[in-house]
């Protein structure tokens, strides 16, 4: 009886170990599997990819810079052609006037959106492409003419740089802002009826490979 | 005794179903662990991405041109700017200075390319409208031996797609090939590997 017992007892405790092992086995390789699933995932679902397919639409060339510093490993820096590239953006500048609305839908259409700007260094950069005489949209709105500025790439305006013309902005009912250059002030911004015709400035973010 | 001894069977066969499903979920397990793995590596070790990363070391820009026909879903290829796309591969001419073929190809590889070879008259043709008919241009080709002609990257040599002036090859000694302009036409001639050319790169397109 006691020797049953013992018996018993010893075989109970190895099947549980053996069961155990097995179960923790299973309970590895599905993580191990999943894990290794979700990485391959992050690579196919990978931006560059999906950006260089939707841009495809939009352009038939596109012009790579050697990255100095490498970011994350992508050597190469891509704007379509005949946009300007600067830090992390490319740009092109509109030379057909138009609504500010008509002027952003231009730009969704090359797979961009007005300009939107976030330095003193991008501003002077832009501002060398421009010509003095004309005025250009940005990306910046106050829909409720409210006084409450809005970047069209929900940028937070309370926290981004300004550089607004002296006086401006003037009215309650000019709820666009275009760059426009003033003496002796240079080039500043100006808010503008949305519905008059201005050129303007369309940025997108470069792909990166 | 009757009744212990099929209960005891039982009770086996039921730990046996028990312990196959185990093994075969482990099994299944493992399987799809090792393929997800061989996917990842093979993604990983996309090429593009490595050519990607050699070209930046030889080149400071790249131009990309949409292509019209999907190559295995790649929408882009793109070529180190100031080189010609044709095909699925880039061309450079190099006449900054003339030089021996094995300088030549030097050159070529410093550029991540090598010298060119040819596979059809259409890529003949192509090439030679970039070219200068007073001046020879080396060629990927050379004899190893006995008139054996062999391509720089292995590619097997057809006697087909061959654009020899008329009467050469002409002598064996001459073991290395430029590509020149003779009276009306462009062809190829063997020349001393010694003698000083310029020539014309080739490397494959980038796909995105």
């Amino acid at each position: 009886m006691v020797q049953e017992r013992q018996s018993q007892g010893k075989g109970v405790c190895w099947t549980l170990r053996l069961w155990s092992a097995a179960v923790i086995s299973m309970l590895l390789l599905s993580t191990c599997f999943i894990a290794s699933c979700v990485v391959t995932y992050q690579f196919i679902m990978d931006q560059p990819s999906r950006r260089l397919y939707e841009l495809h639409t939009y352009h038939s060339s596109l012009t790579c810079f050697s990255e100095g510093t490498m970011v994350s490993e992508k050597m190469w820096g891509c704007c379509p052609n005949h946009w300007k590239s600067f830090g992390s953006s490319c740009y092109l500048i509109s030379t057909k006037e138009n609504f500010w609305s008509t002027s952003e839908q231009n730009c969704v259409q090359m797979g961009a959106h007005l300009v939107v700007i976030n330095t003193e260094a991008e501003q002077n950069f832009i501002t060398q492409q421009l010509n003095e005489s004309l005025s250009y949209f940005l990306g910046l709105s106050d829909p409720q003419g409210n006084g409450k500025w809005q970047w069209i790439d929900d940028t937070p305006f309370s926290q981004n740089v300004r550089f607004w013309h002296p006086h401006e902005p003037n009215l309650p009912e000019e709820r666009c802002v275009s760059i426009v250059y003033w003496n002796p002030s240079k080039w500043g911004w100006n808010d503008v009826f949305c519905d008059s015709k201005h050129n303007s400035i369309c940025e997108m973010k470069k792909i990166y490979l | 005794m009757m009744q212990e001894r099929p209960a005891q069977g039982q009770v086996v066969c039921w730990s046996l179903r028990l312990w196959m499903a185990a093994l075969i979920s482990i099994l299944l397990l493992s399987t799809c662990f090792i393929a997800s793995c061989v996917v990842t590596y093979q993604l990983m070790m996309n090429k593009p991405n490595r050519r990607l990363s050699e070209l930046h070391t030889y080149h400071s820009n790249l131009i990309c041109f949409s292509e019209g026909t999907t190559v295995s879903e790649k929408v882009w290829s793109c070529c180190p700017k100031d080189w010609k796309p044709f095909g699925s591969y880039c061309y450079f001419t190099s006449t900054d200075s003339r030089a021996s073929q094995n300088k030549s190809e030097e050159k070529c590889s410093l550029r991540g390319a090598h010298l060119v070879v040819i596979h059809s008259q259409e890529e003949q043709d192509f090439i030679t409208r970039m070219l200068d008919t007073a001046a020879g241009y080396f060629i990927g080709l050379s004899d190893v031996g006995n008139s054996q002609w062999r391509w720089i990257d292995q590619t097997p040599y057809n006697d087909r797609a061959t654009f020899w002036h008329k009467g050469e090859p002409n002598n064996d000694y001459e073991k290395c090939v430029i590509l020149n302009y003779r009276k009306t036409m462009w062809g190829w001639n063997d020349i001393d590997c010694s003698d000083e050319e310029n020539s014309v790169c080739q490397m494959k397109k980038i796909y995105l």
